[in-house]
């Protein structure tokens, strides 16, 4: 009697796996039409999010993500450099996001794959570094004209499970976050180098250099997918590729959008759902913001006791 | 061929812009149809400063590796004025992609695919829109069938508060925000009388943009009253660069006609 209800299951997985393949629309649809997604989630709820402030401890900061099954490990490197000529109050940062070949069944090897996240890069670089006011540059200036921090900020995309510019964004923004600058001591020939923790107190180190890489605002995004008439908030990676049309929004901490994005696609936008969408994205930011705060402090608890 | 745009009533501050333009005012818009011998379609869209010279082949037999047994795939090659591509380039490219598989039916064509070839001439500001709209007049001399026409414009937020439309280099540069909206369109033939079907034929006649938007890439920082504001005056922005867009094929179909 077990084994014939098992077997019964088992076809009926089957059939619903089949059924997804051959007919995803209707897959779909059968879902939305009770008010739901295939992950069971309720159309404008988004995924649970676990953020690891200080994942990788060889780094100087850095941060894992997980938005569902979404994965993001971004690590920032620090390099004292003398300044940029035309910006000498300035450090620079250095972007830089890959896709792990692992992370996606339509990744495919060579220059396709640095393409594929071209506009995950380019959102990003709008996010940090097109304001003036996002990362603040001139805080990672140790001494003007002479020394300053150069912070190289690496992303991996470990599983691309749909909204991968959001996830990318927030861990940007948790590594940088969790990014502690060393102090920095002056040689005796006049160059700068960075301060052992033994040496701290010791002569030669420089007066009020930062300790940590100042963020005027606090962008994060959110995606939303357009399909027919519903608009799903957080869309996985299945829903991402049925529904073609996305609308990114960047909000920062006071509600201000710094990104509106949609790349075409077969539903249209009107004002309305623009203005539905940079709701959710508000909404989100003060969810995502909360968590933030709790892992950095657990994030910095657990470097102070290294 | 050449059509002056004129203002309307709409917001943005009377800080003079170059060459004494309204905030509501779009430059001179140029378009000169099937100007390459080898290609499907061609078109160069220009805005003064700005020109950008497109390409369509296809649709056509779709390279192994890219064909889809179901559909026609979009492929577009986005070349800046000078240099390499860089990855904004590329995500222009994204951009562009689906802004155009939005409108080109493309269960129509299986197994083949469209290549749309943008090349910047000029830059000065407002590059997107401007491809945008050469990226469509191209698909049209093309013969390529869409499911509706679409229109594109820019406009900036200044830092004193008001919109500018269609801004060039230097007032994009100045910006709080810029907005860049593409946006359907079509024209209303059926209700008008007579008297305004014949000046449809013309060449004349209003379009109706959609209010809903196709695609849209903005950046800056702005509130989402802003973002209405802009998308309000680029959709007044629209209807006018439809017109001209209708007037320039009507008056190119004219002259093919005379020879």
């Amino acid at each position: 009697m077990a084994s014939t209800s098992t077997t019964a299951t088992v076809a009926d997985d089957v059939e619903a796996e089949a059924f997804k393949r051959l007919y995803p629309e209707q897959f779909f649809d059968r879902f939305l039409g009770e008010g739901v997604r295939p992950d069971g989630r309720p159309l404008g709820r988004a995924r649970a999010v676990t953020i690891g402030a200080g994942a990788i401890t060889s780094a100087d900061g850095s941060a894992l993500v997980k938005v569902g099954r979404t994965s993001v490990l971004a690590g920032v490197r620090l390099e004292l450099i003398r300044p940029d000529e035309t910006t000498p109050g300035q450090g620079q940062l250095a972007l830089n996001v890959e896709l792990a070949p692992f992370s996606s069944p339509d990744y495919r090897p060579g220059r396709s794959a640095t393409d594929a996240v071209s506009g995950v890069v380019e959102k990003l670089q709008a996010a940090l570094l097109s304001g003036k006011d996002t990362v603040l540059l001139n805080t990672l200036c140790v001494a003007e004209g002479k020394a300053a921090w150069k912070a190289q900020l690496d992303v991996y995309v470990l599983d691309a499970d749909g909204c991968v510019t959001d996830a990318v964004l927030l861990a940007s923004i948790a590594a940088l976050r969790n990014t502690r600058l060393p102090l920095v001591r002056n040689t005796k020939e006049g160059n700068y180098v960075p301060a052992r923790r033994a040496e701290e107190g010791a002569a030669g180190l420089v007066e009020g250099c930062p300790r940590s890489v100042g963020l005027g605002r606090c962008p994060l995004a959110l995606t939303c997918c357009l399909y027919k008439q519903h608009v799903l908030v957080d869309p996985t990676a299945d829903e991402e590729r049925l529904a073609e049309c996305a609308v990114t929004v960047v909000v920062d901490q006071g509600g201000r959008l710094q990104g509106v994005y949609k790349a075409g696609g077969k539903v249209l936008a009107d004002a309305a759902t623009l203005l539905k969408c940079t709701e959710a994205a508000r909404l989100r930011h003060k969810e995502l913001s909360g968590l933030l705060e709790q892992s950095l402090q657990m994030g910095a608890e657990a470097a102070a006791e290294r | 061929m050449e059509t002056d745009a004129k203002a309307g009533p709409g917001p943005g501050s009377a800080a003079a812009r170059a060459r004494g333009r309204l905030p509501t005012q779009l430059r001179t818009l140029v378009c000169e149809r099937a100007v390459l011998d080898r290609a499907d379609g061609s078109a160069k869209w220009s805005a003064e400063g700005s020109c950008v010279l497109a390409a369509v082949y296809g649709p056509r037999q779709a390279r192994i590796q890219r064909e889809d047994a179901e559909r026609a795939v979009v492929e577009v090659v986005y070349k800046p004025r000078a240099g390499l591509q860089g990855p904004e380039h590329k995500a222009l490219e994204a951009e562009i992609r689906g802004v155009l598989e939005g409108v080109i039916p493309l269960g129509l064509h299986p197994r083949t695919s469209i290549m749309v070839v943008l090349q910047v001439i000029q830059e000065d500001g407002s590059v997107l829109a401007c491809a945008l709209n050469a990226a469509a007049a191209a698909l049209v001399d093309a013969g390529v069938p869409l499911s509706s026409m679409f229109a594109s414009v820019s406009c900036a937020l200044a830092s004193e508060g008001g919109l500018l439309l269609d801004p060039d280099a230097a007032e994009e540069q100045a910006a709080l925000a810029r907005f860049t909206f593409a946006l359907p369109y079509h024209f209303d033939l059926t209700t008008k009388g007579a008297a305004a079907k014949a000046e449809a034929a013309e060449g004349g006649g209003e379009a109706v943009v959609s209010s809903a938007v196709l695609g849209a890439r903005c950046g800056g920082d702005f509130s989402p009253e802003a973002l209405l504001e802009a998308l309000a005056l680029c959709r007044a922005g629209c209807g006018r660069v439809a017109a001209f867009g209708r007037l320039s094929l009507a008056k190119s179909l004219q002259a093919l006609g005379g020879q």
